[in-house]
């Protein structure tokens, strides 16, 4: 799903024929600069979100000793009700 | 240059502080936390004399550059924070497991919070959210308990996707407008043609904001991340006090941004009823003290989100005022919880009794906090509750008000009821500086309430006039529907089984996701009808 967010954010604006907007010659078509400044940043949030959520994944299989949701969830039951 | 302070002092300061671990970490924090609270109601000052301040970073223009904007409404968000991250880091001063990582964390919270309140881009908001939420994450299951990892996961994970989708409408405003600069969108949004181009990112957004906010479908992770066993109270006192609030802020800014061109107040309306309504019942057929608190957060962020909502000035200011008073009450409520859950070893309020023998000065800054968030008159919760109630404008949003107000006052009387008795437990001593905490934020709910006309003078320059024979009229009320809810609560709903019992409304991952989905359609489908 962030692949396809990121995918979007290049598509926007874009225009045949565009050059890259770096100082040079005045009327012509330049491509909008700011999109990949922040496909850049979203893909540096996506990077340590998915690091985060797999530290945690990782800690959470040495605690229940299984990666499924609903046995997770299961034996939170069991504890509660003892 | 005021605004920068707000932002880069905490976090410098923070990163320093972990990095260099000295002795006077703490001490340092302290004055970090007074400096930014003095700094606060200075700004505030500030811009309720002069106005509103703006700041451009990074390039000259307003439009294109990344601006700091600070109204009247941000600075007293910003008074808030650093007045409820005082109270925290005071009570939780010289606990075991504040270690320089967790004050490290609690400062860039912080900090991240402010600039949420203060930026007016919106890449820069997505980019903020996201961090806060990992942070919290982190905090919620900094004690590394079982179950706080599992709640601590599904929060992270769920409003993650909602982020994502947020960023996903942020890029289709882009392609529209090629700002992002919320008030410059506001602008350029009353020149479009075709609104129903503003459909789609509008739900997305919307989408993405109701889960931070937990509206109706959506709610489930926030009992889960508020109440979860093991997370410290102060962490639960920010939450609940705070960052939920920052959902909300978000509503207001992102639904006023949208608001010339797509109006959804009634819709809105309806959600926040239902929000609030199945909030209060999850909360009364709750056993678990901290589980109730976070349910209750739910309802009153139905209830703010109605005030809100309503069409008129005064619900309106109502609903922000409720914003604050919230988290007032909220706070003392879930530090008192945490003082009695320690000391009793149970969360179980049908185990707990006799609070109030054993630790007076809590349960003093407690009933504070229940008399304000059931409304009782010269509280702070009935003046926002009279405000939003002096913007309905039909008979039937009236009457739900009373009967979520009666909702409130039931379960509060289950929560009550610890107070009362004796139990043979022998209690530890509170240390003072809990006391000293506990006592100050309560002793606001009860200076809120009776500077309420004041307050909303100075917030919104707006006046009420609260007249002797509304109080009366208030005390009338709010007596009678405590008899009420007493009665209702003693002979109907205490022998009812699910209420006995406890329903418990758990949903993982994938169900979250399937309700964002179809809060999602539901939202494309209402905006698609009220714009043909």
């Amino acid at each position: 799903m962030g692949g396809g967010v990121i995918l979007y954010f290049i598509s926007i604006n874009h225009q045949p024929n565009s050059m890259p907007p770096i100082m040079g010659e005045v009327g012509i078509v330049y491509a909008d600069p700011l999109p990949q400044a922040l496909v850049i940043t979203a893909i540096v949030v996506g990077i340590s979100v998915t690091a985060v959520a797999l530290v945690m994944f990782i800690s959470m299989y040495h605690t229940y000793g299984t990666t499924n949701w609903q046995k997770v969830k299961k034996m939170l039951n069991e504890r509660k009700n003892k | 240059m005021i605004l920068y302070f707000f932002i880069f002092v905490p976090i410098l300061l923070g990163t320093l502080l972990y990095l260099i671990p000295r002795k006077e970490v703490k001490i340092i924090a302290f004055i970090l936390q007074i400096f930014l609270l003095g700094l606060s109601i200075y700004n505030f000052i500030d811009i309720s004399n002069n106005g509103d301040v703006i700041q451009v970073l990074g390039s000259n223009l307003a439009i294109t550059g990344i601006t700091l904007v600070c109204d009247q409404f941000s600075a007293a968000l910003i008074i808030l924070s650093a007045f409820i991250f005082l109270i925290c880091y005071i009570f939780g001063l010289l606990d075991k497991f504040v270690n320089n990582l967790f004050i490290f964390l609690f400062i860039i919270l912080q900090s991240l919070i402010m600039s949420i309140f203060l930026t007016r881009d919106l890449f820069n908001i997505y980019v903020l959210v996201e961090v806060s939420t990992i942070i919290v994450s982190v905090l919620i299951m900094f004690k590394k308990d079982s179950v706080s990892l599992y709640d601590g996961m599904v929060y992270l994970i769920s409003n993650i996707t909602a982020m994502t989708l947020f960023l996903f409408g942020v890029a289709i405003l882009y392609k529209n407008f090629g700002v992002l600069d919320i008030d410059t969108i506001k602008l350029k949004m009353q020149y479009i043609e075709h609104s129903r181009s503003l459909i789609l990112p509008f739900s997305l957004m919307i989408t993405g904001i109701g889960l931070k906010c937990a509206f109706l479908p959506l709610f489930s992770w926030l009992p889960k991340a508020h109440a979860t066993p093991s997370a410290p109270s102060i962490v639960s006192v920010i939450l609940s006090g705070l960052y939920v609030k920052v959902g909300i802020y978000l509503f207001i800014r992102i639904t006023d941004m949208y608001s010339p061109a797509i109006n959804l107040n009634t819709v809105f309306l309806i959600v926040g009823i239902l929000t609030s309504l199945v909030g209060i019942v999850f909360a009364f057929s709750q056993s678990d003290l901290k589980l109730i608190l976070a349910y209750h957060t739910v309802s009153q962020l139905g209830l703010i989100l109605m005030g809100i909502s309503m069409g008129t000035i005064t619900s309106y200011y109502g609903g922000v005022l409720h914003i604050f008073n919230h988290a007032m009450f909220k706070s003392v409520l879930f530090l008192c919880a945490g003082i009695i859950i320690d000391h009793y070893g149970t969360r179980d309020v049908y185990k707990i009794k006799g609070v109030f023998k054993n630790l007076p000065f809590v349960s003093i800054a407690m009933i504070m906090a229940i008399l304000g968030i059931t409304g009782a008159p010269f509280f702070n919760g009935s003046v926002s509750k009279y405000l939003i109630q002096g913007g309905a404008k039909n008979l039937i949003i009236n009457s739900t008000i009373i009967i979520i107000n009666l909702g409130t006052i039931i379960s509060f009387i289950k929560v009550a009821k610890i107070l009362k008795g004796s139990s043979g437990i022998c209690i530890l001593h509170v240390r003072w500086y809990k006391r000293v905490a506990v006592l100050l934020i309560g002793s606001m709910c009860l200076i809120m309430g009776l500077a309420g006309p004041l307050l909303v003078k100075g917030l919104f320059n707006y006046t009420i006039d609260m007249t002797f024979a509304i109080y009366i009229e208030k005390m009338i009320v709010y007596i009678v529907s405590l008899a009420i809810g007493y009665l209702l609560y003693n002979k109907v709903i205490h022998k009812l089984k699910f209420v006995r019992e406890g329903i418990s409304f758990d949903l993982g991952v994938n169900e979250i996701s399937i309700s964002m989905l179809a809060f999602f359609i539901f939202l494309v489908v209402t905006t698609y009808i009220t714009l043909i």
